[in-house]
């Protein structure tokens, strides 16, 4: 069996000489920037004589290398836009290289501009900026950032080639890389959305869930994901199966489709369907939210209902128009109608049965196998701590609960949740808690009164894997601001000042036991001590009542600070 | 040498070759001709490897051509629709050949581009059509291939032109003992250069013949009589050949006046022997065109020939 080459230099360096024009431009570009950033940095720090260090990241002062993220498709198109001419299509094909070889060559050459566009400006930033006293440069952060716009690029390289490989058209090849790129997530989104929009308790995308969570992707949760390894792995192996997906359809494309508006008809109907029923969710959502709010559809709702879904058929035939430009097929397309019909019901089926599905997941006490209180910077006000504390309920979720009493409480709060669907919250404390059982885990935005919530916090102090409130107060980071507050009057503390308070109260703290602690932390009685920590990369509130009697010292340190008709008053 | 084994190719219903099979010999220009859409494009395209025969087998030296590099190193072609890489020059495209073909030959390039005038460093965007035909014409041919395969190359070639490239290309064949196949949907392009021709007609092959054998296995015969006379008393008199053997046909008869003109197959010199026995007026044995061949060949074996050379004809 005869090896096949999957490399070919001579191809490799007249792919690269392809190339040049757009890459030597977009360097030059690049390492200006690498060049002309440092140097205003310089300058303007030059007089500042203290040691004061700042570490930028690459995201900041070289903003212009996310132009790498378009350049790597647009080289990409570059080099594989002639699949859909005819001419260039024979012409490259008339070469003595397999695709095979061509397509992986092709890649090498696209990666090689890449890399060398994203690598040597930054290195020349990173070495303009050494000299630099009060600005570093910082690697890692650096490191991740290329790595981020690396992988988003090939991605949208991966959707590029594919396009190219099965439509024909400008407008085509533009539609299915949207298609590709976007259409999976934006569905997956869009089910979420509905399901927790008609199950609302349902915290469907908590627990890194590969399909719920959008911030896996880079391309739709960059900014969530942004330096996380987790989504830069899952973005790569979108582009490898894209890569590899692309390569089977360049192999098998036949040189003869070039400038065919796809390479089968039933694919440009599968095309044409994507389009209309994206737009399609629209009208989907008007009519699940007017069954949810009024459970029945009246005159206007329907009128509503009628013209988005002409809308929806526009779009079916304008696809078709836009890639085909010929009225000719837009009727023969009419048939199609009916897939996109069932289509819609799909999706409408698919949205109740697996919200139901979701919504009946309701554990008994003795099935739970653990409980864990899920923070959210967005849920600020629903800890079970109190509401200037979250501190605490980021670090409770650090600990998973085995406890009956914790087990029966979610139960209950839960199946009454379920009941009711979320109606409670107004009036009821929220709290986002990840149960485990049967081995899954689910995650619920619970419901619990009053009585149900301080019976709770009762429990979970009382366990044994919860944390001392002292402990976990010594345990910040950065310890920003320490603030006293009575009678409507605020005190802001010097440095040293709120250090020594702080600590002081800490420590005295560290004297009573734990109920007494979390009696302090959630009561409102004056004098309180409001500190903000950074924890972690951010910032947190945590607030004290100080009590005369339980933390003696604080108080009169407290007192030589503000006076003691601060106190007093 | 090229094989081509049953080929058949389909553009989805459309069946644009119908199991085409017949060889191409080595070190000989061949010529293809039909009309359009005849499918010798598409043929070319299979026997280069861009296209993929839906069945039989395309074969050069032996080997499938299909991606197979090996092979395909050994050939270059010419499409009729040219492409030039955006607004490439011909030294960058040059060296894009170059890169693909190790046999290309820099310094025969620059020889050419000098022989046609082109200046080398220009875009071809700014090449008149003939200007880029001959640029594409002398980078193939620089590729020293042991194929070369143009498709409708003197199309846009002015008549000097048309000539150099002609014999540019002989010079190739004769040379290096290349082997170069041109198509054309007229004939006339053809005659003058190549060794072999094949006409395809409507996806299939009708006829393929060397071009010394066509030119000499048809005639054209004027003759007149006193008497009145028809055809079948020109076959009387020609019924007797004296081995029992046929040694004739008469594909075409036509008569005007007392005039009559046959287009006929067989033995030239006896049958010029047996109709001067009979003492006509006029007997003259007349010249045909390769058109002409071609065409009542295809009379005989019962094609409808209308524009089978499309306007040329």
């Amino acid at each position: 069996m005869k090896r096949i080459k999957l490399f070919d230099k001579n191809l490799y360096i007249e792919a690269l000489r392809q190339l040049r024009t757009i890459g030597v431009a977009s360097g030059v570009i690049l390492l200006l920037q690498s060049v002309l950033v440092p140097l205003s940095v310089f300058v303007t720090t030059r007089g500042i004589n203290d040691e004061y260090v700042e570490e930028a990241e690459l995201l900041n002062v070289a903003p212009l290398v996310f132009l790498v993220t378009l350049l790597l498709p647009i080289m990409t198109n570059i080099l594989f836009s002639f699949v859909n001419k005819r001419n260039a299509s024979d012409f490259y094909h008339s070469f003595p290289v397999r695709r095979e070889t061509m397509y992986i060559t092709y890649l090498a050459a696209v990666l090689t501009w890449g890399l060398g566009l994203l690598i040597l400006p930054a290195a020349a930033e990173y070495l303009l900026f050494l000299p630099i006293r009060h600005v570093k440069l910082a690697l890692d952060n650096s490191l991740y950032l290329m790595a981020d716009i690396l992988v988003v690029g090939v991605l949208i390289s991966a959707a590029v080639i594919i396009a190219q490989c099965i439509t024909g058209t400008r407008f085509g090849v533009l539609a299915v890389i949207l298609m590709i790129l976007f259409l999976p997530r934006l569905f997956l989104v869009y089910i979420r959305e509905m399901v927790t929009f008609n199950h609302e308790f349902l915290l469907l995308d908590e627990g890194n869930h590969l399909f719920w969570d959008q911030s896996w992707n880079l391309l739709f949760g960059f900014a969530d994901s942004y330096r996380e390894m987790r989504s830069i792995l899952y973005t790569l192996a979108l582009a490898l199966i894209d890569l590899i997906i692309g390569g089977v359809l360049f192999v098998k494309r036949k040189s003869e489709k070039a400038e065919s508006v796809a390479i089968s008809s039933r694919l440009q109907m599968v095309l044409r369907i994507l389009p209309a029923l994206t737009c399609s969710f629209l009208p989907i959502y008007v009519l699940l939210s007017t069954m949810r709010q009024e459970g029945f559809m009246d005159g206007s709702d329907i009128v509503i209902l009628i013209i988005l879904y002409i809308i929806v058929i526009v779009v079916y035939f304008l696809y078709e128009l836009l890639t085909t430009r010929k009225l000719r097929s837009v009727v023969k397309a009419a048939p199609g109608l009916l897939w996109l019909a069932a289509a819609n019901v799909a999706v409408l089926l698919f949205i109740s049965l697996y919200g139901n599905y979701q919504a009946g997941l309701l554990p008994e006490a003795e099935e739970i196998d653990s409980v864990r209180f899920v923070y959210r910077e967005a849920s600020y006000g629903m800890g079970l701590f109190a509401d200037e504390s979250d501190y605490f309920d980021l670090r409770l979720q650090d600990i998973t609960f085995d406890n009956d009493t914790i087990n029966r409480i979610v139960s209950e709060a839960l199946a009454d949740t379920a009941e009711s669907n979320g109606e409670y919250y107004e009036s009821r404390y929220r709290l986002d808690v990840a149960i485990t059982y049967n081995g899954r885990t689910i995650w619920r935005r619970i419901a619990f009164q009053v009585q149900q919530k301080q019976e709770l916090l009762e429990a979970v102090i009382a366990d044994a894997r919860f944390f001392s409130f002292a402990e976990v107060l010594s345990e910040y980071d950065i310890l920003q601001d320490v603030e006293l507050y009575k009678n409507d009057q605020y005190s802001v503390l010097s440095q040293n000042k709120m250090r020594t308070i702080y600590q002081t109260a800490v420590e005295e703290l560290a004297l009573l036991d734990n109920k007494t602690q979390c009696q302090l932390l959630s009561e409102f009685r004056y004098p309180m001590m409001y500190a903000t920590i950074e924890y972690q990369g951010d910032w947190y509130r945590v607030s004290l009542s100080i009590d005369q009697e339980m933390m003696p010292e604080t108080w009169e340190l407290i007192g030589s600070v503000r006076g003691n008709g601060f106190l007093l008053e | 040498m090229i094989e081509v084994k049953n080929a058949r190719k389909c553009f989805d219903d459309f069946e644009a070759l119908h199991e085409i099979s017949f060889n191409i010999p080595d070190h000989c220009i061949f010529g293809m001709v039909g009309s359009n859409g005849a499918g010798k494009s598409t043929l070319m395209r299979m026997i280069t490897g861009i296209y993929r025969a839906d069945g039989g087998e395309i074969c050069i030296d032996g080997e499938p051509v299909y991606e197979n590099p090996q092979v395909k190193r050994k050939m270059v072609f010419v499409a009729d629709d040219l492409y030039y890489m955006g607004n490439a020059s011909m030294n960058r495209l040059a060296l894009t050949y170059q890169a693909m073909y190790p046999s290309f030959d820099m310094e025969y390039f620059h020889e050419l581009a000098k022989m046609f005038h082109l200046d080398e460093r220009k875009s071809l965007t700014t090449f008149s059509k003939g200007m880029k035909r001959q640029a594409i014409t002398i980078l193939a041919l620089s590729c020293r291939t042991e194929y070369i395969l143009f498709d409708e190359t003197f199309d846009g070639l002015d008549p000097v032109m048309r000539n150099l490239v002609k014999g540019l290309i002989c010079r190739d064949i004769a040379d290096r003992k290349a082997t170069a196949v041109i198509t054309s949907h007229s004939l006339r392009e053809l005659e003058d250069t190549c060794d072999q021709l094949a006409l395809l007609h409507k996806g299939g092959l009708v006829l393929q013949s060397d071009i010394g054998t066509l030119k000499t296995s048809l005639f054209k015969v004027q003759l007149a009589f006193a008497e009145e006379y028809s055809r079948e008393n020109i076959e009387d008199y020609l019924s007797f050949s004296g081995t029992g053997d046929i040694p004739y046909a008469i594909l075409h008869f036509s008569k005007s006046g007392s005039v009559a003109n046959m287009i006929m197959r067989g033995d030239h010199q006896l049958v010029m022997e047996l109709l001067g026995a009979k003492k006509p007026l006029i007997l003259e044995s007349l010249p045909l065109t390769l058109e002409e061949v071609f065409t009542y060949e295809m009379e005989a074996l019962g094609y409808s020939f209308e524009n089978v050379f499309g306007e040329d004809m």
